[in-house]
């Protein structure tokens, strides 16, 4: 049973930047002769930045630098990490849409890729003919599909628009049949990419039910996404990745505490950089629940208080004024308090919201700040930190509750 | 490890040697292939007024239009050939051809979201273009021997068919399928990185069809333009075409040597770079 299915080995990938192509031969060629007479190159371009780079050791990229990874059958492997930290890249070779720079990858199996959902679905066709050739496209052969077609379109829920045409499908609908199809694909290694994002809540559940259980017996999947909760739910193993390098592989719990504690600390960094204003500084943010520590996860039902301490730097300054939004890890904003301006002298001031109403339900948030003068934003810190949410209490979950703003009070005094 | 005992069935590396062609993944996947002609051939004609009707509608219009325009105006000969069938047996040959050739040439752009998404050999795109292409030309064929019995019919004396070159034809599609394929392989691969070639193309092969007798017959072109005409493989298989069902055409053993060898090159190299590049070409789209 321990057989090892996917064996990499000093994998590395490298993109070049720049200097692939410019797009056409004409500009290739003039790229090629200045390239010759030692000239800089002017028609060298960054493909994500728009930044010129002078010197083409520069263009280089390490998607992934020097990836070892041995993954056994019947095993589901999270992956996680920020974008670009090489996940995709990953998929991507093993999946053979494209090769590797070095190093190499053996598979044991047949692998199939759910790199996106209804990849290749024609608008035109009805879902019936959409199943048998997004089936065929993820390599399924057409008897397979035949013996399958009934459940694949018992588990969509859509058998009374099957012989529609799929463009006439709400996107909802197509993703339940394109996840319906790659559901009973038949191979020994899945590759899954995100995918669950789309889709409403009650067929994701499905989904990761069956993926929990009917899904799995014998079958390999790596399991690459943002939603850490999916990752929780489904693995055990995870890896994480960080500037194409695997920095941990371990057990999901330990993978997923490490990441987000490292993610709190360099947002925090990150934005620093990024939110200086002569006018005004800020030096700290906590969060005060009286009942807790800092920084470990609020029950529901316990009341608590964000305070932040700036110093105004101006002789004076009119017309401040705080927007203080929390936002669930998906982005949907559960809180936002914007104070009224006010007029300030030089000096040290703390501001307090205070929570009284207690309903947030989301697990992890994130508290993002902004800074206006006369309503202009001057200064904008976006998700500094992180404010978890638990439910030691048992009171009733809705994690997708209300979408009522939850306006907070507040209070500011000078510190001396 | 006990990596000696194991035998993997796939392995990754950076490097593809020119000759590693792996096309019995091909076969893997001929149910995708045929899924690939059977949407090609309805999605053709969905939401059209006419249907199918456009596969007939199109060779028709240019016949007319060419026998209007070069035999009636222009005044050029047609070898004494009724020009409906001198013209339209041009005609659906070189749309086969050109239909081979630049739907194979945009494989690699036009299909890069799904390429980006999901492996398959990449060649049964434009493998399956091909073939669902032969359909089209198939009907198109019909059409055509509808006017030709016609003519026999109504005994016109000029068209005398030739029985050995009539059990050509099967070549002679192959090698249209062949060489269009092979010349769609080598642009898709370039175009890749030079997009300046996909405006070529379109351009190009109206240009080619100039250069082969489909307007005229080969019999008019002036002594010095005839190695020019000749050089291009297409010339052969049209004169082919004529000389089987007509009886009139120039084809001569060397020209059909020049051709088939000309068009196996072609298509060996075409697929030795597809392959090549098929392997990381999504990094530069």
């Amino acid at each position: 049973m321990n057989k090892v299915v996917i064996e990499i080995n000093n994998l590395s990938k490298q993109y070049r930047l720049g200097t692939i192509s410019t797009g056409t031969l004409s500009q290739d060629i003039s790229m090629f002769i200045s390239r010759i007479r030692g000239k800089k190159d002017i028609t060298l371009i960054d493909g994500i930045n728009d930044l010129k780079i002078a010197n083409n050791n520069q263009n280089k990229i390490w998607a992934l630098e020097d990836i070892s990874l041995q993954v056994k059958r019947g095993e589901i492997l999270g992956v996680i990490g920020r974008n670009g930290a090489g996940k995709s890249t990953l998929l991507k070779i093993l999946s053979r849409i494209t090769a590797p720079t070095r190093g190499n990858v053996k598979i044991k199996g047949r692998v199939a890729s759910l790199l996106e959902v209804g990849t290749g679905f024609h608008p035109e066709l009805t879902g019936k003919e959409n199943v048998f050739l997004n089936g065929a496209i993820l390599g399924m052969t057409k008897s397979e599909i035949d013996d399958n077609l009934d459940r694949i379109i018992e588990f969509s829920g859509i058998r009374k628009y099957i012989n529609t045409p799929v463009k006439r499908y709400s996107s909802g609908m197509k993703v339940r049949l394109a996840f319906s199809v790659a559901a009973y694909l038949k191979a020994d290694i899945l590759l899954v990419d995100e995918v669950l994002a789309v889709g409403d809540l009650e067929f994701q559940k499905k989904c990761i039910n069956y993926l929990e259980t009917e899904g799995t017996e014998n079958r390999t999947v790596l399991f690459v996404s943002h939603r850490l909760q999916h990752i929780e739910e489904l693995t055990k193993r995870t890896i994480l990745f960080d500037k194409g390098n695997i920095i941990m592989d371990g057990k999901t719990d330990d993978v997923i505490m490490f990441y987000k504690d490292r993610e709190r600390k360099e947002l925090f960094i990150d934005n620093e950089l990024r939110t200086k204003s002569s006018i005004i500084e800020i030096n700290d943010l906590q969060i005060i629940d009286p009942k807790r520590m800092n920084d470990s996860a609020i029950n529901k039902g316990d009341k608590f208080q964000i305070s932040i301490d700036y110093n105004i730097n101006a002789k004076e300054v009119k017309n401040l004024a705080f927007l203080l939004t929390i936002e669930a890890e998906d982005g949907n904003q559960i809180s936002g308090t914007k104070t009224s301006s006010k007029d300030f002298d030089k000096g040290t001031y703390r501001i307090r919201f205070f929570e009284n109403i207690l309903k947030y339900n989301w697990g992890d948030c994130y508290i993002s700040i902004q800074v206006f003068i006369d309503n202009d934003v001057i200064m904008e810190f976006k998700r500094v930190k992180r404010i978890s949410f638990k439910n030691t209490n048992n009171l009733k979950l809705l994690r997708y509750g209300g979408f009522l703003l939850n306006q907070m009070d507040y209070e500011i005094q000078s510190v001396e | 490890m006990k990596s000696k005992s194991s035998t993997w069935d796939l392995v990754i590396t950076p490097e593809r040697g020119w000759l590693e062609l792996h096309l019995s993944d091909i076969w893997q996947y001929k149910d995708l292939l045929w899924l690939l002609v059977k949407r090609d051939f309805t999605t053709f004609y969905k939401q059209t007024i006419l249907g199918p009707l456009w596969f007939f509608i199109q060779p028709l219009i240019s016949t007319i239009v060419f026998t209007v325009i070069f035999n009636n105006i222009a005044g050029i000969s047609t070898d004494e050939i009724p020009p409906i069938i001198f013209y339209m047996s041009g005609i659906i040959a070189w749309n086969y051809f050109s239909n081979c050739l630049t739907s194979t040439s945009t494989t690699f752009t036009s299909n890069a979201a799904l390429f980006s998404k999901v492996y398959f050999p990449r060649i049964i795109l434009p493998l399956s273009r091909v073939i669902s292409g032969l359909s089209r030309f198939g009907i198109q064929l019909l059409m055509f021997l509808g006017f030709y019995l016609y003519f026999i019919i109504t005994g016109n004396d000029q068209i005398r068919p030739s029985i050995e070159v009539l059990l050509l034809i099967p070549f002679f599609i192959l090698q249209m399928a062949m060489l269009g394929q092979g010349m769609g392989m080598v642009i898709s691969s370039v175009t890749t990185k030079y997009r300046d070639l996909t405006y070529l193309v379109s351009f190009g092969t109206q240009l080619l069809m100039y250069l082969s007798p489909i307007v005229y017959p080969l019999s008019v072109v002036p002594e010095k333009y005839k190695s020019l005409i000749m050089a291009n493989p297409m010339t052969p298989i049209i004169e082919g075409f004529r000389q089987a069902f007509i009886g009139k055409g120039e084809l001569d053993a060397n020209m059909f040597f020049y051709s088939t060898l000309f068009t196996l090159i072609i298509f060996f190299i075409g697929l030795l770079v597809f392959n090549k590049v098929e392997k990381s070409f999504i990094d530069t789209v």
